[in-house]
């Protein structure tokens, strides 16, 4: 999903009234931010990922993996 | 609200899509969040590493302008919420402090320390007294005003006062860097020579018109903040 169509997700829910609003945790939001590097994952024509998409990807496997070593 | 066509436009004229939504999903903050778990929330769709790149795909994409005039006006606003959020999701840098009353008043003979449950200003209240103990006054209150409550800390609430409670001291937290980022970011609407800079690297009025809109209205929203 674009990240301009989670904004405009967000906004409504912020608007709602507190009572009606859904809360997303924060793993949740990493779990989205990976999927959306994944799915646009820059790669040069060197064949090296973009630095901030690397970034996202490496914060979410360790996370993943500490979830896996937990279980 | 950016519809799609002006989007896929955007993205064009910025010749990167990751930018392109990065900006518009800015563009799209059209609320003013209430609270620092609010402005977090928003800044946890939004990627603040790409600021020196959305300046700079904003000065090539609009450099139509003298200057690159129109790139600079944009990013300093399309950024400049970023610095906002930032500054309303760290919390008050001067913390509130709770009201509370410690001592007696007539009718009583030992002290007792009433303190606000909630920090802030709206501590500041007074329990009437009309004959009760002060154990009934405070569960008459707390059951009045379910989100101002106030709590006996120590002493004796069996005590009848003769006289009004008043709880004081009561201040509100400040947010001393919000000011400071919105005037970094400025208020002002979209000018007229950027708008007309847009449409060229858009090419296409409605869609510049479309997203001047949702610019000013992000620029509202952020800059109603406190």
């Amino acid at each position: 999903m674009k990240k301009s169509d989670e904004m405009r997700k967000l906004m409504e829910n912020l608007k709602a009234p507190e009572s009606k609003r859904k809360r997303r945790t924060k793993a949740e939001v990493n779990a989205d931010k990976a999927i959306d590097a994944l799915a646009n994952l820059d790669v040069d024509k060197d064949g090296d990922v973009d630095k901030d998409d690397l970034n996202i990807l490496e914060k979410a496997a360790k996370k993943l993996k500490k979830i896996i070593s937990k279980d | 609200m950016l519809n799609k066509d002006t989007e896929f436009r955007l993205d064009h004229a910025v010749a990167d899509d990751l930018i392109g939504d990065e900006i518009a999903a800015r563009v799209e903050v059209s609320s003013t969040p209430a609270t620092a778990n609010d402005a977090q929330a928003i800044l946890a769709l939004l990627d603040a590493s790409r600021n020196d790149a959305v300046a700079e795909r904003l000065f090539v994409g609009l450099a139509g302008d003298k200057n690159g005039a129109a790139g600079k006006e944009m990013s300093r606003k399309i950024n400049g919420m970023i610095a906002v959020l930032e500054a309303k999701a760290n919390g008050d840098e001067i913390a509130a402090v709770a009201s509370q009353f410690t001592g007696q008043v007539a009718g009583m003979t030992t002290n007792v320390t009433i303190d606000a449950d909630v920090a802030g200003i709206a501590g500041d209240i007074t329990l009437v007294q009309n004959g009760s103990d002060i154990d009934t006054l405070i569960a008459v209150w707390n059951g009045a005003n379910i989100g101002n409550t106030v709590t006996l800390s120590s002493g004796d609430g069996s005590q009848i006062p003769t006289a009004n409670i008043v709880l004081a001291g009561g201040a509100d937290g400040i947010d001393t860097d919000i000011a400071t980022a919105q005037a970094e970011m400025g208020s002002e609407e979209m000018s007229e020579s950027t708008r007309n800079a847009l449409e060229h690297a858009l090419t296409d009025k409605a869609a510049a018109n479309e997203f001047k809109a949702s610019y000013d209205a992000m620029i509202a929203a952020i800059q109603a903040i406190s």
